[in-house]
């Protein structure tokens, strides 16, 4: 049976940028070889497992949507002194990342640390805001000279943290945005094993999800499925947000319904979710969602997508926490849902006016 | 290449009306290719078969032939034409501007309103006189929906710089055309001179969809970090072509921005690696198409972009050149 904590552990503590994501993709590919029935990698990066349905009538496909990428930072430009600016590839905040330790991927892993002007030689003015990204920088401890040897402009810079364990099933680390999903879809796979399923499922490891929705996209347009669930995180409660903004951690996995997703889906996912005693909880969107999905849905001639969220606290930090029961849960409740489509059910997507 | 990129800094070509530069285009690649067409946005497709008929791979090389220009939206009863941009320009760069419109090639110079500061001008201050007496007298060579693109000669200003009011991207298209002409490559070479980048790379993201190529190289202009207190680039004019990392719309895969890397590196050629949050191209557009497609860039730093004086090093030209040969001649 496949470790799931062990897996989530692995995928955060390995690198993998937006555009970068080959290492993260091996580390799932390792793990789920033996759960799938072909493994394929696109021309742009993508990582698809595909496990077929029971021979027999035409099989419906579906596909699942879990980016592997994470945010990171790049270097933009070796300053004098040999410090390291940065530009951003996808969101970090940047009130967080002041005294972070960091990995510089160069031609050796470099440890640095971000720094800034210390506050007793700032303004009263300055110390009031935060610091902004464009004043930060990576100091490496090293020669200017030794820095230019090591380093080049467009080399990768991601947070340097071991990934913990917290009470009870909660963990603490980076990427748990989106690797939390990868684990969950890994999870489902492994379910799906001990199920009969008439549907070929491409569980599809996405990229560059940070900069834009970009492998899911052009993955959908790949496999054209009849139906597309993406895996992502959603806010965790915390002190300061809101209930309708932010979910609980340990409360099940989030189901989104809104414009960007098909209604019979969700309504027949809420369906299985009932039905086996998973606890699911309800997130309503206006709008973009902004997460796989958005894209899926518009490819070609429109695919029918739904949205799974994990409850996550501290998005796009260092010490992004959750709750495992909500990954392990969206993995089973995934393959139960796997395990329920026919082809009458994916024929009635297109059918809104006849109920 | 000199010549070339001169020749080609005359025709105008406004977003959507790229017209006059892409006849010039076809002038000079038509005797060098197999094939070539335009589509409904057009773009100019040539092709140039493979060395040999065994290989069904493409390479799709990008350079947008379109610029900035200035929309006339009013001609007022005095026959000054009020102004909009089409694509990225500032207002406050364009006064005193020379300009042509592409339709007609009448002239004009661009005023402003009195008593607005520099830092406050907005679109909405600025004018075209082409020395209209009234409307009526305006009306005769401008129509409201001309566009009117910078009109300045080409200078070289002191060791190995040129400088001129289109070298975005006329430089990329001139690299274009030299591969066709003298590159080889076991790879049908497709080359596009997309339309309408200025807006959105609207050109690009349909010739993605209609080539779906195995590979795409994408050739543009990238403003250097090399004047005063400039915004923040390691980009510097001189140290050779710029291998696409990072720009805004797009990040290249390792694999393809290491493959230039080689091809500087086989040639001797200087090289620089281009990291530019803010820098828009044609890239990220064709990335998109389909089921996604490889997609890679060379950029030319360029001082003073978005001016009617752009400042290019022709060293960076040459090196660009050299990477782009052995590029293509080591597809297999």
């Amino acid at each position: 049976m496949l470790d799931g904590k062990q897996l989530l552990i692995r995928l955060t503590e390995t690198a993998g940028g937006s555009g970068d994501e080959s290492n993260v993709a091996d580390v799932l590919a390792a793990a789920t070889k033996s759960l799938v029935d072909q493994i394929e990698f696109d021309t742009v990066g993508n990582l698809a497992l595909i496990a077929h349905g029971e021979s027999g009538e035409p099989q419906p496909r579906i596909m699942l949507a879990a980016h592997i990428d994470e945010i990171t930072l790049m270097v933009a430009k070796i300053e004098v002194g040999g410090f390291l600016r940065v530009a951003q590839v996808g969101g970090f905040d940047p009130r967080t990342l002041l005294g972070q330790e960091v990995m510089v991927h160069a031609k050796k892993s470099l440890i640095g640390i971000i720094g800034s002007k210390p506050p007793h030689l700032s303004s009263q003015e300055e110390r009031k805001k935060a610091i902004p990204l464009y004043d930060l920088f990576v100091d490496l401890g090293m020669t200017e000279e030794r820095v230019r040897e090591l380093v080049s402009v467009g080399d990768r810079i991601t947070i340097h943290r071991q990934t913990m364990h917290l009470l009870g099933n909660r963990m603490s680390g980076k990427a748990m945005d989106n690797r939390a999903s990868v684990t969950a879809m890994a999870i489902c796979l492994d379910e799906l094993k001990k199920l009969r399923h008439r549907a070929d499922v491409y569980a599809v490891g996405t990229i560059q999800e940070e900069i834009g929705s970009k492998g899911a996209q052009t993955a959908a347009f790949r496999y054209m499925p009849d139906i597309a669930i993406a895996i992502d995180v959603c806010h965790g409660e915390t002190p300061g947000v809101s209930t309708d903004l932010a979910k609980k951690l340990g409360g099940g996995p989030v189901l989104t319904l809104g414009p960007r997703i098909h209604p019979k889906l969700f309504y027949a996912i809420r369906e299985v979710a009932q039905q086996q005693n998973i606890p699911l909880q309800i997130e309503v969107s206006q709008g973009p969602t902004w997460t796989d999905a958005d894209p899926m849905q518009i490819v070609q001639l429109g695919i029918p997508t739904a949205l799974l969220s994990i409850p996550l606290r501290y998005m796009h930090t260092s010490v992004e926490t959750l709750d495992f029961s909500d990954v392990r849960l969206t993995g089973v409740l995934l393959a139960r849902f796997i395990a329920q489509i026919d082809a009458a059910f994916v024929e009635g997507l297109t059918c809104y006016l006849e109920n | 290449m000199k010549d070339l990129i001169r020749t080609l800094t005359v025709p105008s070509g406004p977003s959507g009306d790229e017209f006059a530069i892409k006849e010039s285009i076809l002038r000079i690649v038509e005797p060098h290719v197999d094939e070539w067409y335009e589509d409904v946005l057009g773009n100019l497709y040539v092709i140039k078969k493979a060395r040999s008929e065994i290989s069904e791979k493409t390479v799709m090389i990008v350079a947008h032939m379109d610029e900035p220009a200035l929309s006339v939206i009013d001609i007022d009863e005095d026959g000054f034409l009020r102004i909009a941009p089409l694509g990225p320009l500032h207002a406050a760069s364009l006064v005193g501007a020379r300009v042509v419109f592409a339709r007609t090639g009448r002239r004009g110079v661009v005023g402003a309103e009195h008593n607005v500061a520099l830092k406050d001008l907005e679109f909405s201050h600025l004018f075209i006189d082409i020395g209209a007496q009234t409307q009526s007298d305006a009306m005769r060579d401008v129509q409201i929906g001309d566009a009117a693109t910078f009109a300045y000669g080409f200078e070289e200003v002191g060791n190995q710089l040129i400088v001129g009011h289109a070298l975005d991207n006329r430089v990329g298209c001139a690299l274009l055309i030299d591969a066709l002409q003298h590159a080889q490559s076991d790879y049908t070479i497709v080359g596009v001179f997309s339309a309408q980048k200025e807006v959105g790379s609207r050109g690009a993201k349909v010739a993605g969809h209609r080539i779906h190529p195995t590979i795409a190289l994408v050739l543009d202009i990238s403003p250097s970090g090399d004047t005063p207190k400039a915004e923040r680039s390691s980009l510097t004019l001189g140290a050779g072509v710029a291998v696409k990392v990072l720009d805004a719309t797009m990040v290249v895969s390792k694999k393809w921005s290491n493959h230039l890397i080689e091809a500087a590196k086989n040639v001797s050629a200087s090289y620089q690696i281009e990291v530019a949050p803010r820098t828009t191209s044609d890239a990220g557009a064709i990335f998109l198409a389909q089921s996604g497609i490889p997609t890679c860039g060379l950029a030319i730093p360029a001082r003073y972009v978005g001016t009617p004086s752009q400042m290019v090093s022709l060293a960076d030209v040459t090196s660009a050149q050299q990477v782009l040969h052995n590029f293509l001649s080591l597809l297999s």
